[in-house]
């Protein structure tokens, strides 16, 4: 067929026309068959916008549906935070809702074993047990432990029912095993919770460091963002500071080798050197910066009923670049295994005035004994750069769940805290959120509740007698496992878990409640860069399966707090939501508009006058600096919205290895699972990629005991043991002295042999430190 | 002669009604419809000319919006 | 839960075999058994023996008369950020239920003449020709004018609806 110029025009505009019809624009609510086969790839198949449910990057997705089902995710190339790049945790998402074993009907624990019953049964019986516990043994005696996986939602209607309602603070939520220490960094430093950057300095940076981040694996679509700058930037650089190889390091352009706990001395030298140089910025330090010092040789956490509170001194700025001087070089060297000059490179590049720089980590800062320390000493060096609050030059703390900002860390759902940034022991913050909530001051505890490892702790005491789980699953990722598990088992306490599938956590269970997730309901999730993001429900959940939100309402209201929550059936996300968000107007938090999120790709707080906030306490962006200044710190109020750099010294941590235990173990996870592996254990080719817990092991540490590649071996500490295979040059490598086992799998629970030590002032365990013996089996 | 591409939204329900009329007018083809929404091609002697045709389907009775998809006039010069 | 454990040391003694000559992997599988659903990036076929996956599939190397596959996105170096190996052989952790969309059979013609649409997303494949132009993809129609090059000047890409693809 041959055609003349004119037929191949009159073609191009007829096939550029038709693939202009704007049929998104028509109704498509109605199941409307608008779209006959010939133009749609599948009349059927709808798609509508969600976050990713996995991780704190908060991809955007678009979720095909079709005879209400998902059958397909496709990455959405209009949210600004992935632009349509997805990793392969994201776009396996259509399968976690599928595993055959999917909890649909609610289970109640009789005679050992979990026998069906419904949802009246389930409810009244939690309600009962609980009402009973609290006027028995107190509002203290009750517990709630949810997740940086809750919306929105789920978090703000737990809090209010623990803290409008029972008068407890015991809600807490297993992002204080992740992100605690980000939190109390934060508000040391600057006063309020979250970054000041955002994710557009990825496009801007000139150097990007990596304290114990393996990006790669953990936030590969971020990572991606690196990359491309990388790829179109030929002088960026990326430097990769670690205890272990990953692939990370494969496009790093320094790999800085450091011993565990050194990142403490390394920091302090770094900001030793800046200043003996004089490379610091004397204007910003002089306008926005005050120094303080807390107290030192805190402990550890070991002990039940820990408690700890600092005591800041102010110093001066001469004092502080004295307390540094014993930070030199050689001693950083010493501490940490890395030459002196290479750790003099990776100086120059905070104190060279022309490098824009953005420091990075997520677990390897937060799961530290000194987590809260090493926040602040990394923040110190951005601080007295002046490398802070522009473009391209920020310190980014990268979160590990979809809503632990979101929901943990914005709605307040721990121990001490109240939406927006507010604390219990407060009596101002009582009184504004008594307000809102209309409830007598006096309902508000002012005594904060348990921390995550206490609640656990006074669980197995038997303080605690019931506990209600939600989205998390503690009985795999609770260090020093083995202890809390005998005290979730014992005898009068009642364990209510909300779960999609059967986990070591509902094995212990009292009563199991099926939950509807991530597009079986209408929900809010905000990741790392203050970014909320809305969805609406696309999908029926399976059998029974009701959102953790409403199982929350019910057992509510059957307590007797119907007044608390008179929300309609169909519309408390939105209900839920404009409450919560009259906490953070005028804040410095604001949220827009229901509206606003179900229109937008996601905002960025404040969002004020509908406008969101890329960067924080900087008056170009910011609408809450002040007039006539250019950098403000302005939730800092004590210090006149002055940021503070605090001299925070290396201390060793609790365990270190010895001639019994001669290893440091480092837990984590893996690029293929999520958390726990509840969900992308499901997955086939995810399971299949990854299959088991490993331990990783430097060669030729292995080649010293005899091990040899794919051997399984026992790994113990002096809390418990775990057999693994081993693995010798997979996709991480271990310094020498030092394993890597992830943590994802339930069969071989690696943190039956992990430390609940913790970081005093945040209270987050330390998953990357404790020392373990590698023992061969013995030949039988 | 310019050619061009035009999305046609139909008044729900008249969509065969604009069809014919579009039909009817000089150089004008609807090559598909998709419910309400025609694809239009026009040809017309010149861009003014071209600019008319497709300012005589939006006030055309029925149409509920018009919008131009593709437009080329220099390769079918040269062509 | 004793079964499980027991599958999955099964799964691993496989993995640990996984050394089948080369040929048992190359060219084995239909397209879509490599995809999750239809929008999902294939998985890998065959052991990862080095990482340097742009070794072979950059430029489409011949490896006992197989040709690799040319990745449309050489530039997105992190591959496995979404490719993973995963092995068929290793038992399931639990059963899943899932069935995904399946890739479209045919494009569609606005005119019985005219050029076809393009019947998938084009985001990420971006190159048409690495796929639309290699005989080894067999299952990919093969355009009749490679030579033309700028193939989105006439096929253009079938959305299933606008705010997917476009503001």
């Amino acid at each position: 067929m041959r055609f003349t110029r004119r037929e191949f025009i009159r073609h191009l505009a007829a096939a550029a026309t038709y693939a202009s019809l704007p049929v998104g624009l028509m109704d498509c609510s109605k199941g409307s068959s608008a779209f006959p086969e010939a133009v749609s790839l599948d009349p059927k198949l709808k798609w509508d916008k969600a976050p990713c449910r996995f991780c704190g990057t908060g991809c955007g997705v678009m979720v095909g549906v079709k005879d209400g089902k998902v059958v397909a995710v496709a990455g959405d190339q209009l949210n600004p935070v992935n632009k349509g790049l997805l990793c392969i945790k994201g776009y396996s998402l259509p399968g976690i809702l599928y595993g055959e074993d999917r909890l649909t009907r609610p289970l109640i624990r009789s005679n050992g074993a979990l026998k069906e019953a419904t949802w009246d049964e389930a409810l009244n019986l939690v309600a009962a047990r609980f009402k009973e516990t609290v006027e028995k043994h107190g509002p203290e005696a009750v517990a709630m432990y949810g997740s940086g996986q809750w919306a929105i939602s789920d978090g703000y209607a737990a809090l209010k029912w623990f803290k409008a309602g029972i008068g407890s603070n015991n809600v807490e939520a297993n992002a204080r095993l992740c992100m605690a220490s980000a939190v109390t960094g934060f508000i040391t430093t600057f006063g309020a919770d979250e970054p000041m950057g955002c994710y557009d300095d990825f496009e801007k940076a000139d150097a990007f460091v990596l304290w114990g981040n393996n990006m790669a694996e953990m936030h590969p679509v971020l990572f991606s963002r690196i990359l491309e700058r990388k790829r179109t930037a030929s002088w960026v650089r990326i430097i990769d500071l670690a205890t272990r190889r990953t692939p990370t390091t494969e496009w790093a352009d320094m790999h800085l080798s450091m011993a565990p706990q050194s990142d403490l001395a390394l920091a302090n030298a770094i900001a030793r050197f800046i200043i003996n140089t004089r490379r610091y910025d004397r204007d910003f330090v002089s306008r926005h910066v005050v120094f303080r010092r807390g107290k030192e040789n805190i402990g550890y956490g070991l002990e039940d009923k820990f408690s700890f509170r600092d005591q800041p001194r102010p110093m001066s700025f001469d004092e502080y670049a004295q307390y540094v001087q014993r930070y030199t070089l050689e001693y950083a060297e010493k501490v940490s295994g890395i030459p002196a000059g290479r750790i003099k490179q990776l100086a120059e590049i905070y104190a060279d005035k022309f490098t824009k720089v953005v420091s990075l980590w997520c677990m390897g800062m937060n799961q530290h004994n000194r987590g809260t320390w090493i926040n602040n000493l990394v923040y110190n060096l951005h601080l007295l750069t002046g490398k802070i609050c522009k473009p391209g030059n920020n310190p980014l703390s990268l979160t590990g769940q979809p809503s632990a900002c979101g929901t943990v860390r914005e709605v307040g759902t721990l121990a001490h805290r109240l939406p927006a940034d507010m604390v219990v022991t407060n009596p101002e913050h009582r009184k504004k959120a008594a307000e809102i909530w209309g409830v007598p001051v006096e309902r508000i505890n002012p005594k904060p509740g348990y921390n995550t490892v206490e609640m656990f702790r006074a669980l197995d005491r038997g303080d605690i007698k019931a506990i209600w789980i939600q989205t998390t699953n503690p009985m795999v990722s609770m260090p020093n496992l083995n202890r809390y598990r005998t005290g979730a088992e014992k005898q009068d306490r009642f364990v209510v878990v909300s779960e999609v599938y059967p986990t070591p956590t509902t094995e212990v269970a009292d009563v199991v409640l099926p939950s509807a997730m991530w597009v079986e309901r209408e929900g809010f999730f905000g990741n790392t860069e203050r970014r909320t993001q809305h969805w609406f429900k696309m999908v029926e959940p399976p059998g029974e399966a009701r959102p953790d939100v409403w199982q929350t309402i019910q057992v509510a209201r059957r307590m007797g707090y119907a007044d608390l929550f008179p929300y309609g059936d169909e519309t408390y996300e939105r209900e839920l939501f404009e409450e919560y968000r009259r906490f953070t107007l005028g804040t410095g938090h604001d949220l827009g508009t229901y509206e606003q999120y179900v229109a937008a790709r996601g905002l960025r707080w404040p969002v004020v006058n509908g406008r969101e906030t890329p960067y924080r306490y900087t008056a170009r962006f910011d609408p809450y600096v002040s007039e006539g200044k250019d950098i403000e710190f302005y939730a800092k109020k004590d210090t006149g919205g002055r940021a503070v750099i605090w001299a925070r010294p290396y201390e060793p941590p609790p365990e270190v290895p010895d001639d019994e235990y001669p290893f440091w173990l480092t837990t984590g996870r893996v690029l293929e699972h999520w958390h726990t592996g509840s969900m992308t254990r499901r997955i086939p080719h995810l399971h299949r990629a990854v299959p088991e817990a490993y331990v990783e092991i430097h060669p030729d540490d292995a080649a010293e005991l005899g091990i040899q590649d794919g051997e399984t071996v026992r790994v113990r500490s002096r809390r418990g043991s775990v057999e693994l295979k081993v693995v010798l040059n997979g996709k991480g490598k271990p310094r020498r002295g030092s394993v890597f086992v992830p943590f994802f799998d339930e069969n071989k629970l690696i943190n039956e042999v992990t430390l609940d030590s913790y970081c005093p002032i945040s209270k987050e365990p330390d998953y990357k430190k404790c020392a373990v013996k590698i023992e061969k089996r013995m030949a039988s | 002669m310019p050619i061009s591409g035009i999305a046609v939204m139909a008044a729900e329900g008249q969509a065969e009604s604009v069809k014919q009329a579009i039909e009817a007018q000089p150089g004008m083809d609807v090559v598909s419809q998709v419910g309400d929404y025609l694809v239009v091609v026009l040809e017309a002697p010149s861009p003014a000319a071209c600019k008319a045709g497709f300012e005589r389907i939006l006030a055309l009775p029925g149409v509920a919006s018009a919008e131009v998809a593709y437009y080329d006039e220099q390769d079918v010069r040269q062509g | 839960m004793r079964t499980a454990i027991f599958l999955s040391t099964v799964g691993l003694l496989l993995v640990a075999c996984d050394q089948r000559p080369e040929s048992e992997y190359y060219g084995k599988y239909r397209r879509a058994e490599l995809r999750y659903y239809a929008y999902a990036p294939p998985l890998i076929p065959h052991p990862v023996l080095n990482r340097e996956c742009l070794d072979c599939h950059e430029r489409g190397l011949v490896v006992q008369g197989f040709k690799a596959p040319v990745t449309p996105h050489p530039e997105l170096a992190n591959c496995e950020q979404c490719h993973v190996r995963a092995d068929e052989r290793i038992p399931l952790f639990r059963a899943n239920r899932f069935v995904g969309v399946s890739e479209p059979t045919a494009a569609v013609r606005p005119q019985p003449e005219g050029p076809p649409l393009i019947p998938h997303r084009v985001f990420m494949r971006e190159k048409c020709l690495v796929c639309h132009a290699d005989p080894s993809r067999r299952e990919v129609t093969q355009t009749t004018h490679p030579e033309r090059l700028n193939c989105l000047q006439c096929h253009v890409e079938q959305r299933v609806q606008a705010a997917l693809f476009q503001p």
